[in-house]
Parts: C-alpha cells; structure tokens; sequence
C-alpha cells in the first residue's frame, strides 16, 4: 500500500535515508510537516545523521532545533529520574522505567531525537499506596481531579491516575502492570520486574530497566492497545528501531517469543511485529511468528486490524484526516476500549468522554 | 468595504526574515493588513520551503456568523481559544509571535526589542509597562536607528548574531498617539476592547525592512522603566544581573538548554549592560543617546 | 529549588560539613568569568535551573567537578593554592552550606 503524499512519505525515509537525497523544497516541507506531526521529527534528524546525510537549506533548521529539544528533554527525563529516586529510593521498591524514560536511561539507539511526553514507570502493586504518598510528599499531584476519572483509573485500569509535579510541571504515570486489569490478556507484571536490570549508575540504586526482550513486548503492547493513536507510528519506529539493534544479539528473538508467550502476550506481540514488518519493512525471522502464530480464525480477524492500524498510522499529509482514516481511528478507539472494559462499562464511559470533550470544565485555560 | 462581495481565500508565502511563512486566510482584513504592513516583503511560489503554514479563519459553527470569531491555526491545529473577528489582523500578529517562540528552530528566542546603528545592536528587553515599544519606534522613526525587531529578539547561537526580524511595531493605548505624531509614521486600524486594551501598528520603516539581511551584535543591553515625570537615572548593571532579567524575557531559552544558556553568556559578555528610569519618552532617548555615544 | 533529597536529609544540615560532593544528577556549565564582578552565572543541564552564585561558590563547585569527593580541608588548601584571599577559610563553610541547601552539593556520609 502507498502511503506517498506529494510523491514523499516519512516512512520511506526513516527506512532508507538515502530517499532524502534531491527532494524539491516544497517537498522538504511536506516530509518535515508529517514527520513533525507524527512526533518523529527528531528520530528522521537522527536517523539522516546517522547516515552522514547533509541536509542543507531551510529543512536543516527544523531537524537541528528538533534534535537540540530531543537532547534537551533527554536530559530532562534524566533528572526527573532523580528525583524520583529521591523519592522512592527509601521504600526498598524496584522502580522500572518503561519506554521513553527506559530508552534514555538504558542509551540504546532507539532513544536518539526521540521526543518525550509522560514518564512512565511500574511498581509493585502492593507498594502502590506507598508509592502514591511519597509522590505526593514529594511536590506531585493527580492530574485528573474528578471523581468518575479517578475511579476510571483505579478500579479499572492499569495506573493510578497521571500525576504531575506542581513545580517542574512533568506528568507521571505510575503503573502497575503493563494492561488494564479489565483486560483480556492478563501478563503478570511480576516477570517483567524479575527479568528487570539494575542501573549501574550511583544515586540511582532503586530504578530499574525491563531487558530488551520486555521494552519491546511492553511497547507492542501499549500500541496494540491502545486507542490514542497520535503517537502510533513513533511508538512504531521505537519497535523498528529496538527489533534492528537487539535482534542482532544471540538468543534474542528465542527469548522474545519465550517471554512473549510466557506471559499471555503471543497474540499482540505477534500482530505487532506483523504490522512493524509490512510498516517499516523490518526484518522479523518466520519461525518467531509461526511459534507466536495464532490459530487460522484469529489470524484473518489480524489481517483486517493489520489494515485498519495502517490506514489509521498513515501520516497526514494536508493534515486533514480523510474519511477513511477517520473512520479506521474510530473504529479502532472502540476497539482499544473494548479490549479494554466491558461492553457495559464500555458505552456509558464513551458517552461521558464525549460530554466531557464539549463542555469542558471551567478554568482549563488554553489548550 | 463591499459587503456583498464573497471573500477571496489569500494564499501567500512570506519571506518575513528569517522565516518563510504561508499565510491562509478569507478575511479581507489580514489581506489589507498584509498590504500595508508587508507591502515590500519578497513573496514566494507555492515551491519554496515553509517555516511556519498560518490560517486565519472564520469562527467554528455558529460563530462564523453569530458573534463572529477569528481563529489562528499553524499546521491546521488550533492552540488559542478564538477572538473576536474584528481582532482578525492582531490576531496574525500575535499568533505569529507565538509560532516563533515555540518552534523550535535552533534559536533563542527573547522577548525584546532590538535596534542597532550599522552592526552594533541595543536590545531592551520587555518587561511589561516599560515603554519600550515607544522607545523603539522613536529610536528608528526620529532617531535613524534600525528596526531589528519589536517584539522578538532572535539570536543565532552558532554565528552570535541577532538576526533581523522587521514586523510592525506593536503600539498600545497612549503611546498609539504619541507616534501617529512622528513625521515618518504610517500607523495602521486602530483595535479598541482588546485583551491588550486599545492597540494598534506602526509600520517598520522601509530602510530596517531592506537592511533585514544584515545581521548585528549586540553592544548594550538596557532596561527601561518609565515613570511618569520621574527624574532620569542610569545604572550599569553586572552581566550576571542582567543574565537573570533577561532570562525572565526568554521564550524558550529553558527548552535550548546548554546551547541557549552558551549563546546568551557570550552575548552579554560582549555587552555592557544598564537599567534606566525616564520620565518622558525624549528623557528616554537622551539616556540612550548618552549610554551608546560613549 | 529541588534539592533531591528526602526529608531525612535535612537534619544532616546541621551536622558540621567535612567531606562533600557533587549532588546526584547535576551536571554544570558556567558562564564565563565577566570582568569587574563578584557573581557567576552556573547552568544545570539535565534540570534546565540556573543560578546567579558567588565567585567562592563557582570555584568551590569546579574543583568537584573535577575531583569528585573532596574534604572541606583539601578544598581550602586547593582553592588558597589557586588565589589567596584573607577571609576565604571563613567563608568557605557557609558558602558550601548554601550550596548544599540549593541542592547542588551533597555531603559524603
């Protein structure tokens, strides 16, 4: 499938850098423009600077200033780890960080012009109270404040609502397992934290990061289900990426479906690595999908979300959603609900989401 | 204004140093502000690379016709809660000051004015109720300084240049009438019942907007304070001060980090720095005349 | 000011300071050393804070920097080695007291 507007695709460049070789001016435009708006203007920077391309002329700008914030949040990321050491460190918890705050600690590739957004960390479930106290001791408060989202949070999904810091403004959520528990697939969180590495790193001897093997089945999880998709094909270059560089190591792609498998995740993992091959033509070996393989019904029903997912991840050249990318968002936030909670549940919640979204509460200032 | 007649759509790119910016937009108000503000400004093909993609556009829904709202999009999302639609034309200008602040494109941004003789450049930093916009105007309208900017004081960190960026002068309440009475003047509508009280714009004057190419350092940094009828005083100010008052006026300084931080203190250590208080805007002038002739 | 402590710590404020050191996380740049002034200008890269400290305080936290762990005693002799001054021991307490309240220094247990 084509997902060339005006004859460029961002995809196509983050697969084969040389693609930006005598793009027109007016192209550059458009490659920077879908790249900025899928979040991934900082990886395209960083992957032409891996590749010793020289973008010369006006574009040059835009992918330097988005690498220098990509730098300047990395760092951001780092101290926010600090402090939350500082803030945990005497609970004697392990503290594992997921995805973007992972990638910065950890220095794989994958982190570089990586653009950030919440930090994401995991923690014992037992602990969680405890966990939430000392945030809160701490300068960190709930970000969502009525009493239908808390209960939305905690009764029925995988976190404590978000939390933000009243002073620094960064927005953390804490998680303590990987789905919600309403979920389907039900992975035990306690695996993850198991096969989770020290930090050899001073100050920091309670953070923890998930081997390679769990940062990419974490994050083809979180895509798989979740229903926001604006960060769905950078979330997808972070697998890209990830599967490029771990699955060089030996033993990688065994462990990947062991644990995958292991921990009731064949069925997303599998699917997510499917849609990661046919997206960014990332090369996945044929037995690990046939031992992740779903039985024959289960597998047309992944053929048909595998077009939805790509239609719904096509980036947006005039920035105007056509219907069918509307649609296929729609259908697939339905979806990651229904994955999610009940039906019962389900369409009472819709409903409230949507009475929320036109009229806000008062005070919510400018967006 | 023809009243029956059906808007035309503006489609333009704009070269407004150092940016490219297309601008979108049915209201014949941006249009004749256009015309007036940018008149001499290179335009551009639907070829060229586009910094900043701008819509002005008609209010959502009922608010097109019914209380009518003006709207500001970069790259056809909204951040601003919508204006009144009279306020279309302010409403590109302060849009456009916002774009330039947040996007990141690898430049420090403050908010200041900057003005310069040949390449020597002296910023004034905003802080609000300061005079500084009619010190600018005055400066390059009876003064012969030129206009770097009103607003946005951009500094390029690998060169240590201030990069010019000629925009309308932004005029509020009394100061609107004080410079409609320079001789050089062109003064656009006057907005009554903004945010920002009554406002309006003096255009930049034709020789800054040609210079706009050449770049300049700056050599002084000074701090107004207008107090009606005050005595005028002048104090320098150590680099340090100033680092932190001026830090107070960076749009995105903290988002540059070690660059940002870099490129302000070889700025200000090629500065001398002062704080003056003035009673009146030629009381003003003489201070600045005093600190930059010596 | 974020200081990366627990509550805890704050009692180890009153205890007198021996042996100190960087705080965890911090990474400092400076400004250059601008002529005819008695302040500084120091960045923290990964918080994005800035400072304006004193020319003592700015010495003290280079010679951290580069040594690591330091005895409030050696860092005397290191900085009168450098450039003596007459009230330099007498100030170079207070000076790291403050520091550690700012968070930027810890003191080694």
């Amino acid at each position: 499938m084509s997902l060339a507007i005006h004859g460029i695709c961002v995809i196509d460049v983050l697969r084969n850098p040389q693609a930006a070789f005598g793009l027109s001016e007016s192209q550059w435009s458009v490659l920077v423009a879908q790249a900025r708006r899928a979040n991934l203007l900082g990886a395209l920077g960083a992957r032409l600077k891996a590749a010793g391309l020289q973008v010369t002329g006006p574009a040059n700008r835009h992918l330097g200033g988005a690498l220098q914030l990509s730098e300047r949040q990395h760092r951001s990321v780092r101290w926010e780890i600090y402090q939350l050491q500082g803030a945990l460190g005497h609970l004697e918890i392990p503290v594992l960080l997921l995805k973007g705050a992972a990638y910065v600690m950890s220095e794989h590739a994958v982190g570089r012009g990586r653009l950030f957004g919440d930090i994401d960390i995991l923690v014992p479930r037992a602990a969680l109270g405890a966990v939430e106290s000392q945030l809160m001791l701490h300068g960190w408060v709930s970000a969502k404040t009525s009493a239908y989202d808390q209960r939305y949070y905690r009764e029925w999904m995988h976190e404590i609502p978000p939390m933000s810091h009243m002073r620094r403004g960064t927005v953390l959520d804490v998680h303590h397992t990987i789905l919600p528990l309403t979920s389907r697939n039900a992975p035990d969180p306690r695996q993850i934290i198991d096969r989770a590495a020290a930090l050899q790193t001073a100050g920091l001897c309670a953070i923890r990061i998930p081997c390679p093997e769990d940062l990419v089945i974490h994050s083809i999880t979180h895509l798989v289900h979740e229903g926001e998709l604006h960060n769905g094909l950078r979330d997808l270059n972070d697998i890209d990426c990830m599967l490029r560089s771990f699955g060089a190591a030996p033993g990688f792609w065994n462990r990947l479906s062991a644990y995958a498998g292991g921990n009731d995740l064949a069925w997303p993992v599998c699917f997510g690595l499917h849609l990661v091959r046919s997206v960014y033509g990332t090369p996945v070996p044929e037995s690990t999908l046939a031992e992740l393989a779903p039985n024959g019904r289960a597998q047309q029903s992944a053929r048909w979300l595998e077009t939805l997912y790509s239609l719904a991840l096509r980036p947006t050249g005039q920035f105007e959603q056509n219907i069918a990318t509307g649609l296929a968002l729609w259908l697939l936030y339905v979806r990651s609900h229904a994955l999610r909670m009940p039906m019962h549940l389900l369409v009472p919640h819709l409903a409230r989401k949507a009475w929320m979204q036109r009229f806000p509460a008062k005070g919510q200032g400018e967006k | 204004m023809p009243s029956k007649q059906r808007s035309r759509l503006i489609d333009t790119i704009l070269h407004i140093p150092p940016f490219n910016v297309r601008v979108r937009s049915p209201f014949a108000e941006v249009a004749r502000h256009l015309d007036y503000f940018y008149t001499s400004y290179q335009r551009y093909g639907p070829d060229a690379f586009i910094d900043f993609d701008v819509q002005v556009l008609h209010g959502k829904g009922v608010r097109r016709w019914w209380r009518p709202q003006v709207r500001f999009l970069l790259d056809a999302a909204e951040s601003f809660f919508p204006l009144p639609a009279q306020q279309a034309a302010p409403m590109f200008e302060w849009g456009l000051n916002w774009c330039i602040a947040t996007r990141p494109l690898g430049y420090l941004v403050m908010h200041a004015g900057l003005l310069a003789l040949d390449d020597r450049a002296l910023m004034m930093p905003g802080i609000p109720g300061a005079g500084k916009s009619t010190l600018s105007a005055s400066l390059c309208l009876l003064e012969g300084w030129r206009l770097l900017s009103d607003e946005l004081a951009i500094l390029d960190p690998k060169s240590g240049q201030m990069l010019p960026h000629p925009r309308p002068i932004s005029l509020k309440n009394a100061s609107i009438d004080i410079v409609t009475g320079f001789p050089q003047a062109r003064i656009g509508t006057v907005y009554h019942d903004t945010r920002k009280g009554t406002i309006s714009h003096a255009a930049c004057p034709p020789d800054s907007v040609a210079a706009s190419s050449t770049g300049a350092r700056v050599r002084w940094v000074v701090f107004p304070r207008f107090e009606l009828d005050s005595a005028s005083s002048c104090e320098e100010l150590s680099r340090a001060e100033a680092f932190a008052l001026i830090s107070e006026q960076s749009f995105n300084r903290e988002r540059m980090g070690e660059v940002g931080f870099d490129a302000l203190c070889s700025m200000l250590t090629d500065a001398r720095c002062f704080q003056i208080v003035y009673g009146s805007t030629s009381a003003g002038l003489q201070l600045i005349r005093d600190i930059t002739l010596s | 000011m974020e200081s990366g402590m627990g509550q805890a710590d704050a009692d180890h404020n009153c205890l007198p300071l021996t042996e100190v050191s960087l705080a965890y996380g911090r990474s400092l740049i400076f400004s250059p050393t601008w002529p005819c002034s008695d302040a500084t200008v120091l960045f923290d890269r990964n918080s994005g804070d800035y400072w304006v400290i004193s020319l003592l305080g700015a010495r003290a936290l280079k010679l951290l920097q580069t040594h690591g762990e330091m005895t409030v005693q050696e860092m005397g002799r290191q900085l009168e080695r450098e450039q003596s001054a007459a009230d330099m021991f007498a100030a170079l307490e207070p000076t790291l007291r403050s520091l550690v309240e700012t968070g930027l220094v810890q003191p080694v247990h």
